[in-house]
């Protein structure tokens, strides 16, 4: 008999919201299975990537958990659309995200820090004195935010309805006799 | 203005009429994903690239009676392919799912396109002739005849006729481009709605990522279906390899499909328009244009970066046209003001803030304000080139052309000030926002270029035009140097720097090439526009006078001599 994914996910929170310095939706993330196999990214890199997104987006309270968006879903698929350097780059840049709070002296990877250890590891290397770290930051953080805010619901909050867009587009076409 | 042309309307029902959009009888177009076995066609022109430069090139051809095939590495997108989804289409119409970057001082982001229509299919389809200044430098400083603005004129127009460049009108160009305009109309400054390449724009907002409408004019709308119409075929997901040369002349081409395939195209012509990227690149590997050795060199790109103020008043950047105003009060120093609206995870991209700055940030996404700010990069110059099969761009920026971004994003912040705004963001690392009327801290802050966040629209001069062989790639008829019936047309043959957007120029290039090669008569028939933008662009500075202000036409002196 198959588990039942939702009563897994739900044990899952809970056990990862009782541990301190846990990020709990990585745990809710890995095993609910909602997205499926990821093409590119393993689990482990799709819970840093998780990780980065729900620390530099902060999304609360008038914004839904990172796990329930297809951010890491929409991360997984540009990845497998990328061109093969860019791809290892990227997939090796969110193992230098989880590992840089040990090397900034933090004591700890990423997933293992609390929320306001997170923006601070995100906001020391932000504003790192060295450009090329700076210049990463921005790098993995844009494609964060764009992955996250670019989720159908979120962007329907915020005033921009897709559907509607692409309905308004077909309902012209077809009066005006447009390609 | 000849007495014979008619004029033809750019304003009101001009821009905002989508009926009569051409649709080809006939779609002549073999997608390569589905050829897997080898084929050989014959030709007399085949066009590598169906962009700007060689949709053009093959549509003027095949009207001109010429056999022609064209070749596209990319896909064809029909408009129901569009998802009207900026983050999705993204991975989908960007050349490397949208991740090309150069190397160098400061990485620029560099959005390409990759399929039939090429980046016209994701620009902002905004339409500025080359400023006249700008192609009298060329004429002066690289000898190239024939570009002057009155020689280019009937090539303008027809483009400009063939793609139904209208202005926006002010009820569609967005409250983001109407509370800059209040700024800059408060400063005293010039500006006015941009002309675009559309028909029928309701201002959907997202023209970068696929027109749901079909009203953006886009060379896959326009130039490919009247090519397919005078007999021209399109091979799409098709990569040119090869390019055979025999006794000095171009005689074939040869690809790769998508499917495994193989296909062979026997011409007398060649037209190469790969873009400024994918023309040294293409030319490089075959050994062909390296005479001069400026084959890769002399990158421009346009660099530009964006400006976001808060505002108390509703602003709603996902309703109107995205870049619909421009500023050109400081275009002689380099600097136009052109907006840069989007959706929400486009503008979520670009703000300088993480955590609940940011989060906080975008709650107010629709008080939130977006100006972009385009630098001509006079002086910083970069190169494109392929080692061990990885292809480098590699651009620099010159500490005056930083120095002309500060100036712009603290112009940008002042206009922004003077329509209300309450808080600006300057893309300047450190100065994450300015209260109102706080300009202090920016002017005094010394901005190197790895303070600034970049992005580039507008890659040229790789295979630049000059009419001195050990100066240009090709000669003013836009012909490759070295070898017979090969010419290029795309950005890759501008000079220069425009302090424009360049649509408009390379497929002015790209028809008067298509001329050049039918022996036929400038289209001085073409109808002139009721009006038209005149942006106050200066001529680009001589860089190096040893090498660059040559004798007015190399020709000239040959000429007194006979």
């Amino acid at each position: 008999m198959n588990p039942d994914p939702i009563a897994i996910r739900q044990v899952a929170v809970k056990r990862a919201s009782s541990r301190p310095g846990t990020w709990a939706t990585v745990a809710c993330l890995l095993i609910r299975g909602q997205h499926g196999r990821f093409q590119a990214l393993s689990p482990r890199e799709a819970s840093i990537f998780a990780c980065l997104t729900d620390t530099v987006v902060a999304p609360r309270p008038w914004l839904p958990p990172v796990s329930d968006t297809d951010a890491v879903s929409f991360f997984d698929r540009w990845l497998t659309r990328s061109p093969a350097p860019q791809r290892m780059g990227l997939r090796a840049l969110l193992y230098l995200v989880e590992v840089g709070p040990l090397l900034a002296g933090f004591g700890r990877r990423l997933r293992r820090l609390g929320a306001a250890e997170r923006i601070a590891f995100v906001h020391r290397v932000e504003h790192a004195r060295a450009p090329h770290i700076r210049q990463l930051a921005k790098l993995i953080r844009g494609m964060a935010f764009v992955s996250y805010y670019g989720d159908d619901a979120i962007m329907r909050g915020l005033g921009y309805d897709p559907d509607r867009n692409l309905e308004r587009g077909r309902a012209l076409r077809a009066a005006e006799g447009r390609p | 203005m000849s007495a014979a042309a008619p004029v033809r309307p750019t304003t009101g029902s001009a821009y905002t009429d989508g009926h009569g959009i051409f649709q080809a009888s006939v779609e002549r177009i073999e997608d390569g994903r589905l050829v897997s076995d080898r084929r050989t066609v014959a030709a007399d022109v085949c066009v590598i690239g169906a962009g700007a430069g060689g949709a053009v090139t093959a549509k003027e051809l095949a009207e001109g009676g010429m056999r022609v095939v064209a070749l596209e590495e990319g896909p064809r997108f029909r408009t129901d392919d569009y998802t009207a989804r900026p983050r999705e289409m993204t991975t989908v119409l960007f050349r490397d799912a949208g991740q090309t970057a150069t190397l160098g001082n400061v990485p620029v982001v560099l959005p390409l396109g990759r399929s039939v229509g090429g980046s016209t299919l994701i620009n902002s389809a905004t339409c500025f002739r080359t400023p006249p200044a700008v192609l009298e430098a060329w004429v002066g400083r690289f000898g190239l005849e024939g570009m002057a603005p009155a020689e280019l004129d009937p090539y303008f127009r027809r483009v400009e006729r063939e793609l139904n460049v209208a202005q926006v009108p002010a009820e569609l160009a967005g409250r983001n481009a109407l509370v800059v305009k209040r700024g800059a109309d408060a400063l005293g400054w010039s500006g006015d709605f941009i002309y675009r390449n559309v028909r029928g724009c309701v201002g959907s907002g997202i023209c970068q990522w696929g027109c749901p409408t079909s009203a953006k004019q886009h060379v896959g709308l326009t130039y490919v279906p009247r090519a397919w119409e005078a007999g021209a075929v399109t091979y799409s997901s098709c990569r040119a390899t090869d390019i055979e040369v025999a006794g000095g002349r171009a005689r074939a081409v040869e690809a790769a499909t998508s499917g495994g395939g193989r296909l062979r195209v026997e011409c007398d012509h060649v037209i190469v328009s790969c873009g400024t990227i994918g023309t040294p690149l293409l030319l490089g590997r075959q050994g062909l244009g390296g005479g001069s050795g400026q084959l890769g060199r002399n990158l421009t790109l346009h660099p530009a970066t964006g400006v976001r103020a808060l505002f108390d008043e509703t602003i709603d950047m996902a309703v109107g046209v995205p870049q619909s105003y421009f500023i050109d009060e400081f275009a002689r120093e380099g600097i136009m003001f052109e907006g840069a609206a989007g959706p929400p995870d486009y503008v979520a991209m670009s703000l300088p803030v993480s955590g609940d700055a940011h989060r906080e940030l975008m709650a107010r996404y629709r008080n939130l304000s977006q100006f972009g700010i385009m630098v001509s990069d006079h002086y910083s110059r970069g190169s494109v080139r392929e080692r061990f099969g990885v292809v480098q761009i590699r651009y620099d920026l010159h500490p005056r052309d930083v120095a002309t971004f500060k100036r712009g994003i603290e112009l940008m912040c002042e206009c922004y000030f003077a329509a209300g705004a309450r808080v600006v963001y300057p893309p300047v690392e450190g100065l994450d926002e300015l209260g109102e009327g706080e300009l202090e801290p920016l002017r005094r802050r010394r901005v190197r270029a790895t303070d600034l966040t970049v992005l580039a629209f507008h890659p040229l001069g790789t295979a630049r035009a000059d009419a001195r062989p050990d100066h240009g790639v090709v000669d003013a008829d836009l012909a490759l140097r070295g070898v017979r019936g090969i010419h290029v047309a795309d950005g890759s043959v501008v000079p220069t720097s425009l302090g424009v957007n360049p649509q408009i120029t390379i497929m002015a290039l790209a028809t008067r090439l298509a001329y050049h090669l039918l022996g036929a008569a400038p289209p001085q028939h073409e109808p002139h526009p009721e009006s038209i933008a005149h942006p106050r662009v200066g001529a680009p500075p001589a860089l190096n006078p040893a090498r660059d202000s040559g004798p007015r036409s190399p020709r000239a002196p040959a000429m007194a001599a006979g």
